[in-house]
């Protein structure tokens, strides 16, 4: 029915498989370790992006100036 | 890159005075999807409600387009894909706009969005009570619906994309990295798992068939609940979380650790739905080690979501808004510590096909998903409407009777999953089953099923007074919407821009590597880093998929496993049409207490004709796959008719209209044909005219036996026969059953 599962089958591919989950884990285990030796300063200008979003900034934080020429919406 | 002329393409921005760029947000497509999410989620909620009611009151199934087996599917596609899905796309675009500085790329693709997923929902409400499915969990919807989503999905896609291109701040923040992988993924899971050969306008057959369409449905089922329900809403915490505290995510860096290892392990997680099942074993412990592995990061998410109110939690106590959003974090935290739990084979072998997985889930979805979208829309109300919200008193009052509404419906069904899980696996002192009836397990916990249904009526009036307070607010809304207009410098060839604030770039390859300089470039980059998301579960999927398929030791052939004669084949649709697989399962686990209760365990090579496979995910009623020969045929057809009349205390949905529908015989060729397309050996059955032919000559011979058995005359050409003769077949040929049923008596327990 599937001559490509005998092929397969017999030629030991399995052995790639296993390969690739450990490349995988490398990987992963490369990108932990990274995020988690850097500064945690170094994130301080992503982390408050969603607080400067629709406000304006008196002094641009981030070096791009955003402003609104109206208030933005009514708060409750 | 909208660049004005003559601006320098330097590596800084030119002066404000000359680059600002001005633009508005579109902020009405917001608004629709706000008020789809409330319809859709009341609808989905409501039949939910039915369901529930059905389990206790099996009068409740009123009509064949009302009874349990449609509808289920109905109620988890509403809450799946319309509640939680729209409000997805609420959330995604009110946030996406801000966070990129930019208005949606194109207002036409955001307006067929909308309008393509409600329609598809529309299709979805009228097709699945009709009977039209798939038999997937999760992925119910036919052929045609599936290829108006995947159409509806890509123009989101496109709309994301060009709006991250287009966008005027060059970081990307989390929560758009997370709608990033949801939107990738969820493209890739629909498209594989849908594959199907269509059969009529509205029928197919998927193109895997047994352990294969198993293991696709599950990767496709688990990453559904991954990339649906999980990162899509985890994107909504991380942005909305921050703007209600009015303070920043507690650690950037965890969310980043959150972010990779969620998109680098929940693909591999799948197989722990089918510990124990005909699945290849190391293709299920594989499953329980990447389940086990994602408990450390979901738990980093939640711990990150809460400690974000660090020094705010005052606000909690009278902030709605907050409160919703604590227990949809602590609810994620409980849920994702739970599937853990739940993932390893011992925890499994009791709770799996019970009603502590419907617990878990719904943990998940009315804590998680449910009351961070509450939260959300609490939060968008005064500012999409541009007026106070009407009362924060009843925000209050929804908060605090939905979450004793949650509490109310897990608790119960807790307790009625592992209160059935006991006694399935309980034996006496004389080595037989304690409870060999299984309906004694039924009706033990229907006390419990009452007090779910009330947990859950308790949580829908929570949803009318959410509804109530959006109306309301809506109604105080301005006569014309305010527009404000932003103004933002646009990016110039933004790879090429230092970081704002970073710290300079450390010489050597190595030291660059280490920095992690190469993430900060992915970060920056939309398309790199989505490349590099659909690598990560690429990858997992074909390493982990692949094997099944190919291997042909993973699933050794049984030489008497026949195909199902076209009576047989037709009788298989019918059961899918009604949905029984919702309630009974096909596949016996190799443990004492199921083989003395139904029989042999089921082997990968008696499913391998079955497009799609029907091993079911929860026992309501007890499993078929051993049922050929248990009982006579007149047995089936009384049962069918009322199951009441056979067992007193069946919840069973009666069937009486399969005794008076007639059987479509010539639609039967077509549904043989496409099988023996996907490579089922169907021999003279494919010639033209044959198949309704053979099943009508079948269909004879059983509507003789039903009349000669006492039963009512003139069936042969009813629905009826087509279904009995498919229950009459399974498992008959893995374990030689002699094909005369007929002067068989019944036999109660199991398999000779």
């Amino acid at each position: 029915m599937n001559p490509v599962a005998d092929v397969v089958g017999a030629s030991g591919l399995h052995v790639y498989a296993e390969i690739a989950l450990v490349i995988f884990l490398i990987v992963f285990a490369t990108i932990v370790t990274q995020v988690l030796i850097r500064r945690q300063s170094t994130f301080d200008h992503a982390a408050r992006l969603p607080l400067e979003d629709d406000a304006i900034s008196p002094t641009p934080v981030s070096g791009i100036p955003t402003t609104a020429l109206h208030a933005p919406t009514r708060q409750p | 890159m909208t660049a004005t002329a003559g601006a320098p393409s330097s590596i800084t921005p030119a002066t404000p005075a000359t680059a600002l760029e001005s633009f508005s947000y579109d902020d009405d497509i917001v608004r629709e999807f706000l008020v789809a999410t409330f319809v859709w989620g009341l609808v989905g909620m409501l039949v939910g409600l039915l369901i529930a009611f059905q389990m206790v009151e099996p009068g409740l199934n009123l009509a064949p387009w009302l009874s349990f087996g449609r509808l289920r599917p109905l109620h988890t596609n509403a809450v799946i894909f319309a509640f939680a899905g729209n409000a997805f796309f609420t959330g995604a675009y009110y946030s996406t706009q801000r966070l990129c500085k930019t208005r949606m790329f194109s207002d036409g693709l955001s307006r067929f969005h909308f309008w393509g997923w409600q329609a598809i929902i529309v299709a979805a409400a009228i097709t699945l009570p009709l009977g039209y499915t798939q038999a997937k969990e999760y992925a119910e919807l036919e052929w045609p619906i599936d290829i108006a989503i995947a159409i509806v999905w890509v123009a989101f896609a496109v709309n994301f994309f060009g709006t991250l291109k287009r966008r005027r701040e060059r970081h990307l923040y989390v929560a758009i990295w997370f709608y990033i992988a949801s939107i990738i993924t969820v493209a890739v899971l629909h498209i594989f798992n849908n594959l199907s050969i269509p059969a009529g306008p509205f029928k197919s057959y998927s193109m895997y068939a047994g352990v294969q369409d198993a293991f696709m449905q599950w990767w496709y089922g688990h990453n559904a609940v991954a990339f649906f329900l999980t990162t899509p809403f985890l994107g909504l915490m991380y942005y909305f979380m921050p703007k209600a505290a009015e303070r920043p995510v507690y650690s950037y860096k965890l969310s980043i650790l959150h972010f990779w290892s969620l998109v680098f392990l929940y693909i591999w997680a799948g197989p722990h739905h089918l510990h124990y099942t005909a699945l290849p074993e190391w293709a299920s412990t594989l499953g329980m080690i990447f389940s086990v592995m994602l408990w450390m990061p979901s738990w980093g998410g939640m711990i990150n979501g809460l400690l974000t109110l660090r020094g705010a939690w005052h606000k909690v106590v009278d902030d709605p808004v907050l409160k919703f959003f604590v227990v949809a974090v602590t609810a994620y935290g409980m849920s994702t510590f739970e599937g853990p739990m739940l993932s390893v084979k011992s925890v499994n072998a009791l709770a799996h096909y019970t009603d502590w997985v419907i617990a878990h889930v719904h943990t998940g979805t009315l804590g998680w998903n449910g009351f961070m979208t509450f939260g959300m829309v609490y939060w968008l109300l005064p500012r999409l409407f541009q007026a106070p919200l009407y009362s924060k008193k009843l925000a209050e009052v929804h908060f605090w009777i939905a979450s004793f509404g949650i509490l109310l419906y897990v608790i119960a069904i807790y307790s009625a999953g592992v209160t059935q899980g006991l006694m399935w696996r309980a034996f006496d002192e004389t080595g037989r089953l304690t409870y060999p009836d299984f309906i004694e397990t039924v009706v033990k916990l229907l006390p419990m099923y009452w007090t779910r249904a009330i947990g859950g009526s308790l949580y829908i009036v929570g949803m009318f007074l959410f509804g109530w307070n959006i109306l309301m607010t809506w109604r105080r809304r301005p006569a014309t919407y305010d527009v404000p207009v932003v103004q933002a410098a646009p990016l110039f060839r933004e790879s090429n821009e230092p970081e704002p604030g970073a710290h300079p770039q450390p010489a050597g390859a190595w030291a660059r590597f280490v920095s992690m300089g190469w993430h900060r470039v992915w970060e920056g980059r939309w398309l790199v880093f989505s490349v590099w998301v659909l690598v990560a579960v690429a990858v997992a999927s074909l390493f982990e998929i692949i094997p099944t398929f190919l291997i042909r030791s993973n699933v050794p052939t049984i030489a008497s496993v026949k195909p199902y004669t076209p009576l047989e084949l037709a009788g298989r649709d019918i059961y899918i049409r009604e949905g029984c697989f919702n309630c009974h399962s096909q596949m016996i686990r190799p443990f004492r207490w199921e083989t003395e209760r139904f029989g042999e365990y089921s082997k990968p090579g008696e499913s391998v004709y079955d497009h799609p496979f029907l091993w079911g995910s929860r026992r309501i009623g007890p499993d078929l796959a051993r049922e050929a020969g248990k009982y006579p045929d007149l047995w089936h057809v009384r049962h069918m008719e009322d199951p009441r009349s056979i067992t007193a205390k069946s919840i069973m949905p009666p069937y009486a209209q399969l005794l008076t529908n007639d059987l479509d015989f010539n639609s039967i060729q077509k549904r043989v044909d496409v099988m023996a397309m996907l490579g089922v050996p169907y021999g003279d059955a494919v010639v033209e005219g044959n198949a309704p032919k053979m099943a009508r000559a079948q269909a004879a011979l059983l509507g003789d036996s039903i009349a000669q058995q006492g039963g009512p005359k003139g069936l042969e050409n009813k629905e009826i026969v087509a279904l009995v003769a498919y229950l009459q077949r399974l498992g008959r040929d893995a374990t030689q059953i002699p094909s005369s049923v007929a002067a068989k008596p019944a036999a109660g327990g199991s398999q000779p």
